[in-house]
C-alpha cells in the first residue's frame, strides 16, 4: 500500500521508511519490556537478554535521533511526513502536560478529601493516593532523570505519529 | 512588514500579532525577573505582587498557550511562520535533552568526580546542580513545558524578524 508512494530506484528513501518500521517495533518492544521485564537484576541477564537491551537502545535512541535528521534519506513524501509529525508533536507537546497537570491535581485533592475529610488542604499528602499519583506529585527524583524520560515520549511519538499518518495516507 | 498585510484583515488576525508581541515581551520580563529573583523578590506590595502574578499566570497558562493551539486565529502568513517555528522547535526539541544530558554525563564523569583536593576546594559542584536537584517528577515536566512554549514564541517572532529584514 505505501509502496505506491515511495519511489523506486533510490534505495536510501526506501532504506527510511524500513528504518523507521524497525525503529517502531523496538519502541514497542522497550515500552512491554519497562512493564513486563522478566529479569530485574543485571547481575543475572541471561546473554540474550543484554544483547536484546543492546539492540533496543541503539535503535531507540540512535537510530531515532539519526531519522529526525537524516535529510538525505527522505523524499518529498517522507519530508512533508516530517512536517506533518512536528505540526502534531507540537500540539501534543503544549496541550499533554496541561491535561496531566489537571488530571493529576484533580485526582490528589479528590482522594484528599475523601481519605481524609477535614484535613487541610496545603502540604499534607494523601495517605491513600494512588502510587502515579505519589510518584508524579510527592516522591523526589533528580532533573535529568525526568529530562531523560520527556525526551524518551518525544522520540518515541515522533516515531509513533510518523507510521500513524503514513499509515492513513494508504487508507 | 506585517502591518502592511495586516491591515485590510479581520480585527482576530491582528489581535493575533498583537498578543504574539506582548507574549515576547512578557517572556523577555518574566525571564529576567525570575533570573534576577528566584521567582518572586520578598518584600512586595501585596497588591503589586498579586498584579505580577496575574499577569505571569494569564499569559503562562492562558494567552501563549491559546496562541499555539488555536487554529483558525492564523492569517497565511501567520500559518507560515506558525508552521516553520513548530518543526524548529520539534528538532530543537528531539535534540536538546540527549545532547544536554551526554554533556552531563561528560562533565560529570571527567571533571566533577576528581578529587576534591584537586580543585583546591572549589570543585565547580554547583555546575550540575540545576540538574541533579530532586525534585516531583511533574514539576519538572512543567517547566519543560514551560521552556517549550516560551521557546515557540521567541522562534516565532524571530523568523518575522528575520523575514523583515
Amino acid at each position: 500500500m505505501t509502496d505506491a508512494k515511495t519511489p523506486k530506484g533510490e534505495w536510501r528513501y526506501r532504506a527510511y521508511f524500513r528504518l523507521m518500521d524497525a525503529s517502531l517495533f523496538f519502541w514497542i518492544v522497550l515500552i512491554i519490556d519497562t512493564f513486563v521485564s522478566p529479569y530485574d537484576d543485571p547481575d543475572t541477564f541471561p546473554v540474550w537478554y543484554a544483547v536484546h537491551g543492546e539492540v533496543t537502545i541503539f535503535f531507540c535512541l540512535f537510530v531515532s535521533l539519526f531519522l529526525v535528521f537524516a535529510r538525505f534519506m527522505r523524499d518529498d513524501y517522507a519530508e512533508g511526513l516530517r512536517k506533518r509529525t512536528f505540526v502534531l508533536l507540537g500540539y501534543g507537546a503544549v496541550v499533554g502536560p496541561i491535561f496531566i497537570n489537571i488530571g493529576s491535581w484533580v485526582i490528589y485533592y479528590t482522594t484528599l478529601i475523601l481519605n481524609e475529610p477535614g484535613a487541610s488542604l496545603d502540604g499534607t499528602v494523601p495517605q491513600r493516593a494512588p502510587d502515579y499519583i505519589r510518584w508524579l506529585l510527592v516522591n523526589e527524583t533528580t532533573v535529568d532523570v525526568v529530562l531523560g524520560g520527556v525526551s524518551q515520549v518525544f522520540l518515541g511519538s515522533f516515531i509513533a505519529i510518523f507510521r500513524f499518518l503514513r499509515w492513513k495516507d494508504s487508507r | 512588514m506585517t502591518d502592511l498585510s495586516a491591515s485590510n484583515e479581520p480585527v482576530k488576525y491582528r489581535v493575533y500579532y498583537w498578543l504574539m508581541n506582548a507574549a515576547l515581551v512578557y517572556e523577555i520580563f518574566a525571564h529576567s525577573f525570575i533570573t534576577a529573583y528566584g521567582v518572586m523578590p520578598g518584600d512586595l506590595d501585596p497588591l503589586i505582587e498579586g498584579l505580577i502574578r496575574t499577569v505571569l499566570v494569564i499569559f503562562q497558562l492562558l494567552i501563549v498557550p491559546l496562541l499555539i493551539i488555536v487554529p483558525w486565529w492564523r492569517d497565511e502568513y501567520a500559518e507560515l511562520l506558525w508552521k516553520r517555528a513548530m518543526v524548529q522547535l520539534a528538532v530543537l526539541m528531539t535534540v536538546a535533552p540527549p545532547a544536554l544530558l551526554t554533556v552531563i554525563t561528560v562533565i560529570s564523569e571527567f571533571f566533577i568526580q576528581g578529587d576534591l583536593s584537586n580543585w583546591g576546594g572549589h570543585r565547580p559542584d554547583w555546575l550540575l546542580a540545576p540538574l541533579l536537584e530532586e525534585t516531583w517528577v511533574l514539576n519538572t515536566v512543567s517547566n519543560v513545558w514551560v521552556m517549550f512554549t516560551s521557546a515557540f514564541v521567541i522562534l516565532f517572532q524571530w523568523n518575522r524578524w528575520r523575514d523583515s529584514r
